[in-house]
């Protein structure tokens, strides 16, 4: 169990590391590798971790301020799990009472937690927007969870630490789309019943507690639906979430929201296209001078042109006939064979001319007469229509 | 434009190369243009059209 539990959060973690690059990927996983080793109870590290998700967010964080290694302490920070004094902590854990190791995170997680959250919320459903995750008990939360229903208790550490429940959602909605194709057995764990017992009941029996402390923690990390104790969102503006750490979010989970982004984006670059310039006020004496002298002159020289490319077209005949009567020649009174070739590469040599010649009349035709009636529009725009104000 | 004007540029190319390789050929091989000639006359009315092509020429330059 604890060797799945790690494995599976260092690949979804892994997953979620794609603002690093490889070696400090690298690192980081090697770090949790460490801290799930000396870690007393993986069940304990994992409630402390919540989910890989909100690793990820805490890392990026940390990484974003002072680096790889603001992160890795972060990291070692967030696991409550002190890497130096390993051996000494697990021999302590081997004597300590059940009840105390179950008891041991949660001020711990309480104490690191509790500066964040109103910076986490905001956070979070961003973190839910990306993924596309929707509470459904969001909008019930004051109803569901009038704050006299939970009175101050030992059991205090799981309702101040409920702000991880929404990670604990998001996270776990994550996992599913991950285990859908892959870890179907899985499935059974995701259910409703995964919620937090009220904390009446733990109230009631302390110690049966802390020994079950550490199943809801391991459930809670695939647990899908939000609780209904979750913290009511509170009224402050949002941060802008999505400028500062969505960019170094997972990819994964930022694919729709960066392809609704993208999506608009590529839009305005279309809309932003230079408009054609709107025409001015008509001239209508400089129209009808224009129409009188440059739609003659226009036609002339169309015909022109016309002209050169009848001339280099009529070549290109001439060169492609005489290749085929070349041809025609070599096969029917030629004896000889030097001669029948001789015959046979002036033709080609006339074929290569004829195909030259066919592309440069088309290309003239297009480049001369196309050329010419844009210059004649353009001259007429210039001069019949005033400049449009500003 | 261009990438046909290459196109186009490198087929004729190849092909001219090819005929006048033919023709590099067939004079190495013993072939006579005299010959070719003869044979031309012989089997085609080309003095017609020779005669013909003179006499539009000088109608031109006379006018």
């Amino acid at each position: 169990m604890t060797h799945i539990n790690k494995q599976r959060f260092l690949t979804e973690l892994s997953k979620f590391l794609t603002f690093l690059s490889d070696d400090e990927r690298e690192q980081v996983l090697m770090k949790f590798g460490e801290i799930f080793d000396a870690a007393p109870s993986s069940d304990e590290l994992m409630a402390a971790l919540v989910s890989p998700l909100k690793v990820t967010v805490e890392l990026s964080r940390a990484y974003s301020k002072g680096g790889i290694q603001s992160a890795l302490e972060r990291a070692v920070e967030m696991s409550g799990v002190e890497l130096s004094a390993q051996p000494a902590a697990e021999s302590a854990s081997d004597e300590a009472s059940p009840a105390a190791e179950g008891d041991e995170p949660a001020p711990e997680q309480e104490s690191e937690e509790a500066p964040e959250p109103p910076a986490e919320e905001p956070d979070t459903e961003a973190f839910a927007d990306a993924v596309g995750f929707e509470s459904p008990a969001r909008p019930d939360f004051p109803a569901a969870q009038p704050p006299e229903e939970a009175p101050p208790s030992p059991a205090a550490a799981e309702t101040d630490t409920q702000p991880e429940d929404i990670y604990d959602s998001i996270g776990s909605a994550v996992e599913a789309a991950f285990e859908n194709g892959t870890d179907a057995a899985s499935a059974p764990d995701v259910t409703p019943a995964a919620k937090p017992e009220p904390a009446a009941e733990e109230t009631a029996e302390p110690p049966a507690k802390s020994e079950s402390a550490p199943k809801p923690a391991a459930e809670k990390y695939v647990s899908v639906p939000v609780p209904a104790s979750a913290p009511p969102v509170s009224d402050e503006p949002e941060q802008d979430f999505e400028d500062e750490e969505l960019e170094e979010a997972p990819e994964k989970a930022l694919k729709p929201a960066a392809r609704s982004k993208a999506k608009p984006r590529a839009r305005t670059k279309a809309k932003a296209k230079p408009a054609p310039k709107p025409l001015g006020k008509v001239k209508p004496f400089m129209l009808v001078l224009f129409i009188i002298i440059f739609v003659p002159l226009g036609l002339a020289g169309i015909a022109v042109l016309l002209a050169v490319t009848a001339v280099i077209l009529t070549a290109m005949i001439s060169a492609g006939g005489s290749g085929v009567f070349a041809v025609s020649l070599a096969f029917s009174g030629m004896t000889l064979f030097a001669d029948i070739i001789m015959t046979i590469g002036m033709a080609l040599v006339c074929f290569a001319f004829a195909v030259v010649l066919l592309w440069l009349a088309v290309w003239f035709a297009i480049w001369s007469i196309g050329g010419l009636v844009r210059g004649i529009i353009r001259l007429g725009r210039k001069w019949c229509y005033k400049e449009a104000a500003e | 434009m261009k990438t046909i004007w290459k196109v186009v540029g490198l087929i004729g190319l190849a092909v001219l190369t090819l005929g006048a390789v033919c023709i590099v050929v067939g004079l190495i091989t013993g072939g006579s243009v005299e010959r070719i000639s003869d044979t031309l006359f012989a089997n085609y009315d080309v003095q017609y059209y020779i005669s013909l092509g003179k006499q539009i020429i000088s109608t031109i330059m006379s006018m």
